[in-house]
């Protein structure tokens, strides 16, 4: 699951149309859009907005917590010369001029991408102070980060920014020019997105089998009328033998394995507790045996 | 391109981001390392904790491109040996460590279920560490592990931490240095003397063990090569097989594993010999089934005093079947077990 997080409806606009998103108005306290597997917020400018809607969606998606992908994204100014009109970068840091500590997402996946350090200001700086010379300048990057950060691991975060207001060009660019600018750059952070998830993918097959295995756990349970503790601990000699053939054998091949050993207990006459720990035993054994 | 071809890597080559804490910036290694990787991101940071602490982390996918971080070490520099591991029968048996984690990727290994990041920290101060062991030697002898919790020698062509204590600890006769590895960084040894208290260790698993779980590891053939040339340097050498491994071929993969290993040693250049099954504590249990979920996080280990290890009857059977062949090639007196 991707959700993706927007101060302003204008940064908002062409994600939403590059991802072909819909209003969704089961979300109440924000506007959010979403598809399959997609949802995007619009915050609302400023620290305190930022933070509390990255905890609202999370707050919605708690349960898939660990197969979350969370990007922050929008507009940025900068003072550093080196960054092009429109061009889009990811934070490796993320502080604010508040002077609290930063906030360092994991840049793992390889992209072309530059990569910056985000300060989150209050408003529109007038003048460049130290911390802003190489850095690339936000409002809501900072708020953003202090709540995703306590819910998510930093390979989760990513916080992308385009540059629309650097140095040379003093005044914001006009709003047909950054829907442009944004609408653009998102094959990147798709291509990131797809990369993220690959390692997931590659895992399908398992997920499969894991399923397979949790089905004949049910049966060997029932059959054996085995306790909570043993059920347990169970699971986890199935799913070790599973593993341990797979060493050799491909998935189905291994989860055959596991099946021919557990189809003989099942076959086994159980009448009692005492009689089903006893089947129970000769089976674990049976499992760690090769 | 197509993004869904699963043989293209698409992370970042290892150390493509380099923490440095603020305090690490100027110290000359921090420049040496910076100057062998110019194509890195620099990120300065106030502390080490505040990356390599960060709530989590994904120490699998960060061991997938593993990024440095630079950093001062305060005190201790120095700490006790754990009894989960060989002492040889030395006392005063310390360790150090100049790095936190280990360029090796082995999925066995109890750093995943001891520290919360895939990423290395290097402590750049390797003066500060050298003036703790020479406050400890004015009081006693010391036995000193460099890469207890580590490889550092897998590490030499950026640190040179080997050759640095090599010669720290040369003219030291009440200090005795051990470096572990599994790496075959040997060359700052060939033009040195031979450092008489000075032990080298190997860690062999057989090549199955190797290809499967020890990733980014040499080969079984190339640290037997690194074994024989320091031995033909003048050293002995001491080997470990340690943690085995339980899985379906075990007994085969380890017996003709000895038997390449002794192919052309003769028992004589070998210290002495460490046996023992795999075991972590249970404390780390958790963390560790976390980072990865494979025939080694997932075996149903027995918790015996705080130790999470294979079931005895697998243990025994093990190490019994490993010391029972070692003893074809190498008298008892040399082969040290470790039973939980
Ligand atoms: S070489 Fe040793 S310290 Fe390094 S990953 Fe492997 S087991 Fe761990």
């Amino acid at each position: 699951m991707v959700l993706i997080q927007c101060q302003t409806r204008k940064e908002a606009q062409p994600i939403i149309r590059y991802f072909r998103l819909m209003y969704d108005s089961s979300f109440k306290s924000y506007p959010v859009y979403s598809k399959q597997e997609m949802a995007l917020i619009i915050s609302g400018a400023g620290a305190f907005c930022a933070c509390s809607a990255s905890s609202y969606l999370l707050s919605r998606y708690e349960e898939q917590i660990k197969n979350l992908l969370y990007i922050h994204i929008g507009l940025a100014g900068s003072f550093d010369t080196s960054f092009e009109t429109g061009e889009m970068v990811i934070g490796n840091k993320v502080t604010s001029t508040l002077g609290k500590s930063g906030y360092y997402p994991d840049l793992l996946m390889k992209t072309h991408l530059k990569e910056a350090h985000i300060v989150s200001l209050n408003n529109f700086p007038s003048k460049v102070t130290p911390d802003l010379i190489d850095a690339v300048y936000d409002i809501g990057a900072y708020g953003f980060s202090e709540s995703a950060f306590s819910f998510l691991g930093p390979h989760q975060i990513i916080v992308a920014k385009i540059i629309s207001s650097p140095y040379k060009e003093r005044h914001p660019l006009p709003s047909f020019a950054t829907d442009e600018l944004l609408f653009n750059k998102l094959e990147y952070l798709d291509l990131l997105i797809h990369k993220y998830f690959l390692d997931r993918d590659s895992c399908l097959s398992l997920q499969q089998s894991t399923a397979e295995l949790l089905k004949l756990h049910r049966h060997l349970v029932e059959h054996l009328k085995l306790s909570e503790t043993l059920s347990i601990e169970l699971k986890k000699h199935l799913s070790w033998s599973f593993k341990a053939h797979l060493h050799h054998d491909s998935v189905t091949q291994s989860l055959k394995q596991v099946d021919r050993i557990v189809e003989e207990t099942l076959h086994s006459r159980v009448l009692s507790k005492k009689e089903g720990i006893r089947e129970y035993k000769r089976l674990k054994d049976q499992l760690l045996s090769f | 391109m197509n993004i869904r071809d699963s043989r293209i890597n698409y992370f970042h080559s290892k150390y493509s981001h380099v923490y440095i804490e603020k305090e690490a910036s100027q110290y000359p290694l921090t420049l040496k390392i910076l100057k062998s990787l110019p194509q890195s991101n620099i990120i300065m940071i106030d502390h080490y904790k505040d990356v390599f602490s960060r709530d989590r982390q994904s120490y699998d996918r960060q061991s997938k491109s593993q990024n440095l971080i630079l950093a001062v070490k305060k005190h201790p520099y120095l700490y006790k040996g754990s009894p989960l591991c060989h002492s040889f029968g030395y006392d005063n048996f310390f360790y150090t460590s100049t790095i936190l984690n280990c360029p090796y990727g082995c999925s066995y290994c109890f750093l995943k279920g001891m520290v919360p990041s895939g990423n290395l920290v290097i402590f750049v101060n390797y003066e500060d560490f050298f003036s703790s062991v020479a406050q400890h030697l004015n009081r006693h002898p010391v036995y000193l592990s460099l890469s207890y919790d580590t490889d550092l020698m897998a590490l030499e062509p950026l640190l040179g931490y080997g050759e640095k204590w090599f010669w720290f600890s040369y003219e030291k006769p009440n200090l005795t240095i051990e470096l572990r590895t599994k790496s075959t960084q040997i060359n700052f040894l060939k033009s040195q003397p031979v450092h008489p208290r000075l032990l080298l260790g190997w860690t062999l698993s057989p090549q199955s063990v190797i290809d499967t779980f020890e990733k980014g590891a040499p080969s079984l053939k190339m640290r037997i090569e690194a074994i024989r040339t320091v031995i033909l340097m003048g050293y002995r050498v001491r080997l470990c097989f340690d943690p085995l491994l339980y899985f379906p071929g075990w007994e085969n993969a380890y017996k003709e594993m000895i038997d390449e290993v002794f192919n052309g040693l003769s028992s004589n250049e070998i210290s002495d010999i460490s046996i023992g099954a795999f075991r972590m504590p249970k404390d780390y249990l958790k963390r560790f089934r976390r980072s990865s979920d494979d025939l080694i996080s997932s075996f149903p280990y027995v918790v015996k005093k705080g130790i999470a290890a294979y079931p005895h009857e697998i243990e025994i059977q093990l190490i019994e079947t490993i010391r029972s062949h070692l003893l074809h090639y190498i008298e008892p007196s040399k082969i040290f077990t470790l039973h939980k």
